[in-house]
């Protein structure tokens, strides 16, 4: 045994494989609409250039757009500090941290729309404007699918509702569990800004939702953000794959490996998706993210009596 | 008790010098004195009683039938005591910075006046132990408020939202005379200290539908809160802050107080609360979301915060019909902590909204912007009380917001059958109202605060004073304080909970809280740790100014960015078939299109779709009587006599006379 606590080696894991996540979704789209793609590793090279960089600055802004990236970064990262991300254990966690998790994803959004609107561009206030509207969906969906997992395990903690307890629940809720998956999935695609709900490729400031609203910023601000994206990725993406493969029985080094392994195939699982349907137009996303609310609901009623 | 006696001497001292001094400067600085004297000496008493000290009981007889000068300071109301006292003081001394910056500086001693009767009147009712002393302190406080409301009765508008609140505060006092007779009948004593159990032929219905629409229309639940929204736009800053912030609670007050008395055991009196609570939370902050007045806005959330306290109340309810002390443990100390953190979160966010309104003499969302530059600590501050109020963790409103979800989801775990699902339902929709409330107040701090000004002409001037940056401070650094030891007020409330809720859940009730201290701390403190980190690492680089990239088109001007109805469509899209929104648009149509308009237009649905129209059928029914009037006295004379002979014809008639 290392003497550094498990939790904190699979939060180190997660925190350095972010910004690969980005890079594998895109190639595997690349690879299935024929084309080479960028390298997997591109959102590396990219925060290493722009962390060296200088900024410019608008002249509109205040210190709010300063101070936006600390706070989005901040928060994702006590988010991940929740999550028991190799399904056995967090670094924290209380009974009722589901609902600061979603909070703190909700404190980071409020700053990032705030940093957008400090801009005083319509692009930013776009963007803006489109992140609070999915937030309105993809928020609700989220806490229907951890109401669906506590009903399942009988917990109120992170550490309950995907640790040793969600293994358990399998073997009598496992139709209810695996509709949470299904909806953990489609918030993945909201919150982590992915098809259909958002295109990460685009090149049309009017179709972006993400990327529209950090247009401004650039040098190693651009890059806390570029990089709190990505985490915000691996962290839906872990929170996915601890639902699917409960892990409290493996050894440590196998469930670290599974989710290493894991974090890929759900990057890929998402270029499939972004390559097989285009994006939906703006007035559809709210009948996706209230469909996964739906399903687990649906899921969370099966288990009453 | 002497404590408390010397507050409401020294409110009602300070009130009536200042309005004795009238026009004069002293005028306003008396009324100050007294209220931030009486607000120490009210603090003073109310804080022994909750930790713990046993409830004061005072009397003394009253010549007003049924009426006994009968005063009990229990743990209950000195938890309502207590944002008396501290916000009221604070909004007192902000008081006296915006009215000397106010266009009339003069009359502050009438200001004052009512300001310190608000509060003496607002003590009297959390402490009034018999039923027709409560309903005197009851109707000061309505006409003390009234006076305050319209300050700017010059204003056509200010004269119509002052008279409309004093019309539904009237209707529900009515509504609370009725009860309080049927309460008494029935529990047999005017007293509402003396235990009594009710008899058996009190209409229970009828009894808590009273009770919702008295002190529900004062707590500006939905879907009595037609008042509350003009009638808050609509005062001065520091009385919108202490009406907002503390005299809504007086109808929560009288939930907590009087379902009680009802001796309801069964779950209809928590289900009906939960119910109203979770439409007034969900329906407030939509129509929060999409208001243009900036005090509309904070207005609307304040029926959202009322709505989620009134919710809380029903889930301490319903765990204590269904046994379940620590579901009941939870939501009543959900309830009054929010209670308290609201007070602080509102009156911080109307004093320094209220603040920039004075200074551009604008309250139009569309004409703000660019703010924060101009005023950086108000608008900081302004920042913090919109990120409380949205529940984000680190500051306070989160605590009392996750200690409500954490009873509804216990007793989602706990209970059963429907008890079970009700819930679950009141999960679903505090879910519904958090990314809203987010979208509500990053609206009213991007667009009202950020970016370039929308009006170029807008100007706020100077900041504000010593006077009014004090109070709003402290405000901010209370609703910090409260983030971070969020165990502390809770302990405090430990003695009003337990007198509400069986006790044996209340440690745990307690502990819960325990860490999400640390929880805002880490997150204070990460953010702090990373902006120091981005300083020095950004230190020595290239930082240059340049106007913001506008994707190639090379004119920009304020005007093009984007509104805060243009922010709030989508989501008011998406609610449209609940909030019906009056869209007016003219489509260009020619080939050479002259003209194009879009207007938007959010109508409060029970003031346009059942109050009005009440109001036109009840004033169409009177008015046929008007035939009766005429301009002469013989006509009147001959009335009355005729009213005479058909009494006295009653008095020979068998008719109603007792067997």
């Amino acid at each position: 045994m290392s003497p550094i606590p498990q939790p904190l080696i699979v939060l180190a894991i997660l925190l350095a494989l972010a910004p690969a996540l980005p890079g594998i979704a895109a190639r595997t789209r690349a690879l299935l609409t024929g084309r080479r793609g960028p390298p997997v590793l591109q959102l590396y090279r990219d925060l290493a250039r722009l962390m060296r960089k200088g900024a410019v600055f608008s002249t509109t802004t205040s210190w709010v757009f300063r101070a936006a990236p600390a706070v989005v970064l901040a928060s994702t990262v006590l988010a991940a500090l929740l999550v028991p991300l190799d399904g056995r254990a967090p670094v924290a966690g209380f009974a009722g941290d589901l609902i600061a998790f979603a909070a703190l994803l909700a404190l980071g959004r409020f700053a990032l729309v705030l940093a957008g609107l400090d801009t005083g561009s319509s692009f930013e206030g776009m963007g803006a404007s489109r992140e609070l509207a999915v937030s309105l969906f993809a928020e609700p969906a989220l806490l229907a699918a951890f109401v669906t997992l506590a009903l399942a395990t009988g917990h109120l903690s992170l550490a309950g509702l995907l640790g040793a307890p969600l293994a358990g629940a399998w073997g009598h809720a496992a139709a209810s569990i695996a509709m949470v998956g299904v909806c953990l999935f489609v918030v993945l695609l909201a919150e982590a800004s992915r098809g259909p709900v958002d295109d990460p490729a685009t090149h049309l400031e009017l179709t972006m939702i993400h990327e529209v609203t950090i247009l401004d910023h650039s040098g190693p601000d651009l890059g806390v953000l570029l990089y709190a994206g990505a985490l915000r990725f691996a962290l839906f993406a872990a929170l996915v794959l601890t639902v699917v493969i409960p892990r409290a029985r493996l050894d440590p080094a196998a469930a670290a490996a599974i989710l290493v392994v894991g974090l890929a195939g759900i990057a890929v699982l998402v270029g499939i998706v972004e390559s097989v349907m285009a994006r939906l137009r703006l007035v559809h996303i709210p009948q996706l993210l209230v469909g996964a609310a739906a399903l687990a609901a649906l899921g969370g009623m099966l288990l009453l009596r | 008790m002497t404590a408390f006696a010397l507050a409401l001497g020294l409110w009602a001292g300070g009130g009536f010098a200042a309005w004795l001094l009238g026009e004069r400067r002293a005028a306003g600085l008396v009324g100050l004195v007294g209220a931030l004297a009486g607000g120490v000496a009210a603090a003073a008493a109310a804080l022994p009683v909750l930790a713990a000290a046993p409830g004061r009981v005072w009397r003394a007889d009253w010549s007003v039938p049924y009426g006994a000068l009968s005063l009990r300071l229990d743990p209950l109301a000195a938890a309502f005591l207590l944002p008396v006292a501290v916000v009221g003081a604070l909004c007192a001394v902000y008081g006296a910075g915006y009215l000397a910056r106010s266009h009339h500086p003069r009359g502050s001693g009438a200001s004052f006046a009512l300001f310190d009767l608000l509060l003496a009147s607002m003590a009297l009712v959390v402490t009034a132990s018999n039923l027709v002393l409560f309903l005197s302190a009851w109707e000061f406080m309505t006409l003390a408020s009234f006076g305050l409301v319209v300050t700017d009765h010059e204003d056509a508008a200010v004269r119509q939202a002052g008279f409309r609140y004093l019309v539904a505060a009237h209707l529900a006092t009515a509504a609370l005379i009725a009860l309080f007779i049927l309460l008494a009948a029935g529990r047999g004593t005017w007293d509402m200290g003396t235990p009594g159990a009710l008899g058996a032929t009190a209409p229970a219905g009828l009894m808590l539908a009273l009770l919702l629409f008295g002190f529900g229309t004062k707590a500006g639940i939905a879907p009595f809160h037609v008042w509350l929204p003009d009638a808050h736009a609509a005062a001065p800053a520091h009385v919108s802050a202490l009406m907002s912030g503390v005299m809504v609670t007086m109808g929560l007050y009288g939930f907590a107080r009087f379902v009680p008395l009802l001796g309801d055991a069964t779950a209809l009196p928590a289900v009906a609360l939960i119910g109203l609570g979770a439409l007034s939370a969900c329906g407030g902050v939509a129509m929060a979301l999409v208001q243009r007045d900036v005090k509309r806005v904070l207005a609307w959330s304040t029926v959202e915060n009322s709505g989620l306290v009134t919710l809380a109340m029903g889930v301490g309810l319903l765990g204590q019909a269904t046994g379940q002390p620590l579901v009941a443990a939870l939501g009543w100390t959900a309830a009054l902590l929010h209670v308290w953190n609201h007070a602080l979160m509102k009156a911080l966010l109307f004093q320094g909204v209220g603040a920039f309104a004075q200074g551009l003499g604008d309250r139009d969302l569309e004409r703000w912007g660019g703010l924060m530059r101009r005023w950086p600590l108000t608008g900081a501050l302004v920042l913090v009380g919109a990120a409380a109020i949205a529940a984000l963790p680190g500051l306070n409103g989160f605590a009392s917001e996750w200690l409500m979800v954490r009873a509804l989801l216990e007793g989602g775990l706990a209970l059963h059958r429907s008890a079970r699902v009700v819930m679950l339902l009141g999960v679903g929709a505090i879910a519904f109202t958090a990314p809203l409330a987010v979208a509500c107040f990053a609206r009213l701090t991007g667009i009202g605060l950020l970016g370039t000004p929308r009006a170029p002409e807008s100007d706020p001037g100077r900041p504000p004073g010593l006077a009014m940056a004090v109070p709003m401070v402290a405000l901010a650094a209370l609703c910090v304080g409260a983030a971070w030891f969020p165990v502390e007020p809770a302990r405090w409330l430990s003695t009003a909970v337990s007198s509400l809720a069986p006790a044996s859940g209340f440690g745990e009730a307690v502990e819960a809280l325990r860490p999400l201290g640390p929880l805002a701390i880490a997150v204070g403190v990460s953010v702090a740790f990373l902006l120091v980190v981005r300083a020095l690492a950004m230190r020595g680089r290239a930082r240059r100014k340049a106007p913001t990239w506008g994707c190639g088109y090379a004119h920009p001007s304020a005007s093009i960015q984007y509104t805060a109805a243009s922010l709030a469509e989508p989501i008011g899209r998406v609610l449209a078939p609940a909030l019906r929104p009056r869209v007016e648009r003219t489509v260009p149509s020619t080939l050479w299109p002259a003209f194009g308009a879009w207007g938007y237009e959010m109508p409060d649905l029970v003031l346009d779709g059942v109050v009005r129209p009440a109001y036109a059928a009840l004033s169409g029914l009177l008015s046929r009587f008007r035939g009766l009037q005429e301009p002469r006295v013989t006509t009147y004379v001959r009335y009355v006599a005729l009213a005479l002979l058909g009494l006295l014809a009653l008095l020979f008639l068998p008719i109603g006379r007792r067997p």
